[in-house]
């Protein structure tokens, strides 16, 4: 769906975001975009949906360059950035802007959105909270019925209910000729949803693997000590124990732990190298 | 391909966010051109109406070629507008076709049609008999000012990130200035050997005075009265190059 390949990129000549930077995203998933501030998380959502252009290399959405932000690309591709906006009508003057845009806007997923979370159609989007707006943008990204839906903090902003409404709309629209990219800092709130994990650090992409992936090869588990656990690759204090990752050698279950993951891919970015073989 | 229906889907967008601001703008010129005709027929005030309604329009044209971008003024409106499915020339056309043809219409249809309502009713009321004439020539002149007014503004609101009004005014004013000075010093360089010269030009203080009352008692060489046609012809073209230019910037723009 999305191929960016040997792409570089940089907003000054000293500091380069991206250096040779390759990724696929195929339909079906919903992947979890993670790094830390600064990373370059939403630039690189920019440069695959053409709002920025690569310096070189290329960026391609169903083999079509994103630097010519073609019709038949942005009929298929919806991005919801961190900040939102939204023009100072009613949820249904909204409606009316923008739905036929896309073609295959489902009015009927709207209404069930919007009663979900709770918003009145009449309303106007001046008089809302940052929060009912988000909630607005995100029912009408969903109805969009495009094939990428691209989130950038989906649930910033959101109340904790809001949050497993979220979850759950984003897990109906999934189907295998679709697929969904959340970009987030909030790991524990879609945790349950992201099938598809990719961590960026220091212009380079660290993992790119899906949950299966990770659990065949590690094990999640929590330990009152680390004595005598020789098998430990990392390890997190807290007050309930020692979050700790071993090799899964005997393929046991286990819940990935996100947060967990990412720390430790961070910080031992070799090792994470070496047992997913980027 | 160009697609008409979402060209009218961009224009509708452009429309709906402006339409609240739009009425009230309109509303306010019909009590202004009411209040200005009742003075001048009825009351026998000092009026200068045409220029004051002709600044009026222009002035709602630099504010709607500002505004017709003010997506690009902030990175989630500037992402929202670009994501929107439509081509950028769908999308440029839209804000031109609004800012230019149709502001222009709006207001000159508003203005033609409240003074012909005020006038007929401030006849009925006092019985006098006066008549609207519609100024065609001053009109056409108007139009051909206005748009290039609009291109200037137009292109300004795709070029700057940030106050786009202030800096076109401010590249405006240093482009005049230059143009000015540029003109003058040709001006006296071509002059400078002409018979009266020394009655136009203070050369005492070397500076570049000069008298404008006594301009027409000089003969132009040749060369100066081709100089104007050919900046006639640039001022001409100045207009297709801002919209041509502000096509390609948008095009090219990044979020």
């Amino acid at each position: 769906m999305i191929e960016l390949k040997n792409m570089n990129f940089a907003y000054s000549k000293k500091k380069k975001i991206f250096e040779d930077l390759s990724l696929t995203i195929e339909g079906g998933h919903i992947y979890g975009l993670l790094g830390k501030n600064g990373a370059g998380k939403t630039t690189l959502l920019k440069l695959m949906t053409g709002l920025r252009f690569p310096q070189s290399g290329s960026s391609t959405v169903f083999g079509i360059d994103t630097k010519k932000r073609s019709v038949k690309m942005l009929e298929e591709i919806y991005f919801l950035p961190e900040e939102i906006w939204l023009p100072d009508v009613q949820v249904d003057g909204y409606l009316k802007m923008y739905a036929n845009s896309y073609p295959k806007f489902d009015h009927e997923l709207f209404k069930r959105c919007l009663t979900e979370f709770e918003i009145n159609p009449e309303d106007k989007m001046k008089k809302m909270s940052f929060g009912q707006r988000k909630k607005v943008a995100i029912s009408f990204a969903l109805s969009t019925q495009c094939k990428i839906l691209i989130m950038d903090e989906p649930t910033n902003g959101l109340d904790i209910p809001s949050k497993g409404q979220f979850r759950k709309l984003a897990a109906e629209v999934i189907s295998d000729d679709r697929c969904i990219i959340l970009s987030t800092h909030q790991v524990r709130d879609l945790e349950s949803l992201i099938d598809t994990v990719i961590i960026l650090d220091e212009s380079r992409i660290l993992l790119n693997n899906t949950i299966e992936q990770i659990c065949n090869k590690l094990l999640f588990k929590t330990l009152m000590t680390l004595e005598g656990q020789n098998d430990v690759i990392y390890s997190e204090f807290t007050p309930r124990g020692f979050l700790a990752v071993t090799p899964n050698m005997n393929g046991m279950d286990s819940k990935v732990d996100l947060e967990v993951l990412f720390n430790m891919t961070t910080q031992n970015p070799n090792l994470i190298k070496q047992m997913f073989n980027h | 391909m160009f697609s008409f229906k979402r060209f009218f889907e961009q224009f509708k967008m452009i429309w709906m966010q402006n339409a609240q601001k739009q009425g009230l703008v309109l509303a306010v010129l019909t009590l202004v051109i009411i209040y200005i005709n009742f003075n001048r027929y009825y009351f026998d005030g000092n009026s200068s109406d045409l220029a004051f309604l002709g600044m009026f329009v222009a002035v709602m044209t630099i504010i709607n070629s500002t505004n017709v971008f003010s997506a690009l003024l902030h990175t989630s409106s500037g992402i929202h507008y670009y994501m929107t499915p439509a081509s950028i020339s769908e999308k440029y056309l839209a804000a031109w076709f609004y800012s230019s043809i149709i502001t222009i219409a709006v207001y000159t249809l508003t203005i033609y049609f409240v003074n012909l309502a005020s006038i007929s009713v401030g006849n009925a009321i006092t019985g006098q008999e006066h008549s609207f004439v519609i100024p065609i020539e001053t009109l056409k002149e108007g139009f051909l000012d206005l748009m290039f007014v609009q291109s200037l503004f137009f292109l300004g609101a795709v070029v700057f990130k940030k106050n786009p009004l202030g800096k076109t005014l401010l590249t405006i004013i240093c482009c005049g200035f230059i143009i000015s000075l540029i003109s003058a010093l040709i001006i006296r360089w071509y002059l400078m050997g002409e018979e009266g010269f020394s009655n136009l030009s203070d050369t005492t203080n070397y500076n570049l005075t000069i008298h404008i009352d006594n301009i027409n008692d000089l003969n132009l060489p040749e060369n100066l009265g081709n100089l104007k046609e050919v900046l006639k012809v640039i001022v001409f073209c100045i207009p297709f190059v801002c919209w041509i230019t502000a096509y390609f910037r948008l095009k090219k723009r990044e979020i």
